[in-house]
């Protein structure tokens, strides 16, 4: 099925979908470590598996005013996508079933800049299951981290790609809020041991400043 | 065991503990620098021990005896279910005795037991970064390390001075490893820092979240930051173990009422009921004797 998009591109209107360069093998996010400045795909791949109330609040935070980049709907839609495992001990690709995906392309106002001539920019959203929010999220997200690409003055939240990136996986985000659960009473010691002799050198400096007053005011 | 899903050996495809260790020798080979590894998701929360876990399952054989701690406990939860995962995963035996352990895997405590050559202590670290909290970019923190720009460092320190009199950090304090790297030894009290100096153990350091590994060999120079007219100091007790009344050892703070009433106790437990084994009693010992089973065989 031909993309809405694909429509404004016969113009020019819009900027071409974007192609990696042909000797790009495309990165895993599940298999190698993160690192900074990062290729668009891993990024994409980081935003699908964010979490849906962290880039909510930042996609949501761009349409007001930090990093402002008004944005269309160009198109969502939803469907089914075939999933296969790659497993490291199986010569094959284990079919596994398909999944629901909910895809987002968004169109962006864009009035040219040094690098780059007036028109329509894209955002691009891709996440599991019917999650139309998400996706649009997800997008608005994608077109804000483009900032530095596209040449734009990063000065918002939402356009700082290591800070989105590492605080927007759920599972690590849950998980270490979280251990604040287990016991810390060993470093807690270390600190209250610092602050009670912080506090009784406090008390002692304070007493002998009475004390002086005291004797300056008897004199 | 055969009528449930069996799992390979400590639990990790064997590809990925070939690159965990392929991480593990090159933080050997760079004592201090914190190697990217390609963290997996392991079946408990990040923040949970997962980077220790995954160094753990990675260089454990059939033949280890494994003991696990939190804030210097076998028997805190953390401990307890990270022991029971990989007597379930790798089958090995497990103990609680630092002595009879060939590895130890620790969250913020350096056993009391000095440790021996062979043994491999396991840290599990929440941010290995030790910039992390003057420069939260790793973008920023890699050029630091490598240009061995670590002045912010030394600026913080003096600044702690100039307020409060003193160094005001009492945990995950920073030290240099063989006069190069900073390195945060994870929330351990500082107490712990000297032991680390020089130890014959390897000490290897998992950081699950943050997909660091970093390790110290056996007999590397550890020496925590410090300035000629500040130097270094450990935590002081004034008071012996309530129980078995050891001095010189990291002691917790036991609330016993509703009143502030407290006492002071061992932090590391085989430490302390060894001690009491020995016949060492503290003011608040009870009168009998502890029978503790130590050391489960592998099944």
């Amino acid at each position: 099925m031909p993309r809405v998009s694909a429509i404004l591109a016969r113009e020019g209107l819009i900027e071409p979908d974007g192609d990696m360069p042909q000797d790009h093998v495309p990165g895993d996010i599940t298999r190698e470590p993160l690192e900074f400045p990062m290729a668009r795909d891993i990024r994409l791949q980081a935003l699908s598996r964010g979490d849906e109330g962290f880039l909510l609040a930042l996609g949501y935070s761009t349409q007001r005013g930090y990093a402002r980049n008004h944005p269309f709907v160009g198109e969502v839609r939803i469907g089914e996508v075939e999933l296969e495992l790659d497993v490291p001990e199986l010569p094959f690709a284990a079919p596994l079933g398909s999944v629901r995906v909910t895809e987002c392309q968004m169109v962006n106002q864009f009035k040219g800049s040094a690098k780059a001539p007036p028109q329509f920019t894209r955002g691009y959203g891709l996440v599991f299951g019917q999650s139309e929010r998400k996706a649009m999220a997800m997008a608005l997200c994608d077109r804000a981290l483009r900032a530095t690409e596209l040449g734009e003055d990063v000065v918002a939240a939402a356009q700082d790609e290591e800070f989105v990136i590492s605080h927007s996986d759920n599972v690590q985000a849950t998980g270490f809020v979280e251990h604040l659960k287990l016991p810390h009473y060993v470093d807690f010691q270390a600190e209250l041991d610092l602050v009670r002799r912080m506090r009784a050198e406090h008390d002692t400096r304070e007493n002998a400043g009475k004390a002086e007053e005291k004797r300056e005011a008897a004199e | 065991m055969t009528d449930i899903a069996t799992y390979n050996f400590a639990y990790l495809d064997e590809q990925t503990k070939r690159m965990i260790r392929r991480a593990i020798l090159k933080g050997i080979a760079i004592p201090g620098y914190q190697v990217p590894f390609a963290s997996r998701e392991m079946p408990m929360p990040y923040g949970w021990g997962t980077g220790g876990v995954q160094v753990t399952a990675s260089i454990i054989g059939p033949e280890d005896v494994l003991k696990v701690i939190d804030q210097g406990a076998d028997d805190t939860t953390n401990a307890v279910s990270i022991r029971a995962f990989f007597k379930k995963v790798a089958n090995v035996a497990v103990t609680t005795e630092t002595a009879k352990a060939t590895i130890i895997q620790t969250r913020h405590r350096i056993p009391e037991h000095p440790l021996t050559s062979g043994q491999v202590l396991v840290y599990q670290v929440p941010i290995p970064e030790p910039l992390r909290f003057l420069e939260p970019r790793e973008t920023e923190t890699r050029k630091m390390h490598a240009l061995e720009e670590y002045g912010l460092m030394h600026v913080k320190l003096y600044e702690d001075i100039a307020r409060h009199g003193r160094i005001a950090t009492t945990y995950a304090y920073p030290v240099k490893v063989e006069g190069r790297y900073v390195m945060d030894p994870s929330p351990t009290p500082k107490f712990d820092n000297p032991k680390m100096h020089r130890s014959p153990a390897l000490q290897l350091f998992g950081a699950g979240r943050e997909k660091r590994i970093y390790a110290l060999p056996p007999f590397t120079d550890v020496v925590s930051l410090d300035f000629e007219d500040h130097p270094f100091e450990v935590q002081t007790f004034d008071q012996p173990c309530a129980l078995c009344a050891a001095e010189n050892v990291y002691l917790d703070e036991v609330i016993l009422d509703d009143h502030g009433g407290h006492m002071f106790v061992c932090s590391d437990t085989d430490h302390c009921e060894k001690r009491r084994e020995q016949g060492h009693r503290g003011h608040l010992a009870p009168e009998t004797p502890l029978a503790l089973e130590k050391t489960e065989p592998a099944q």
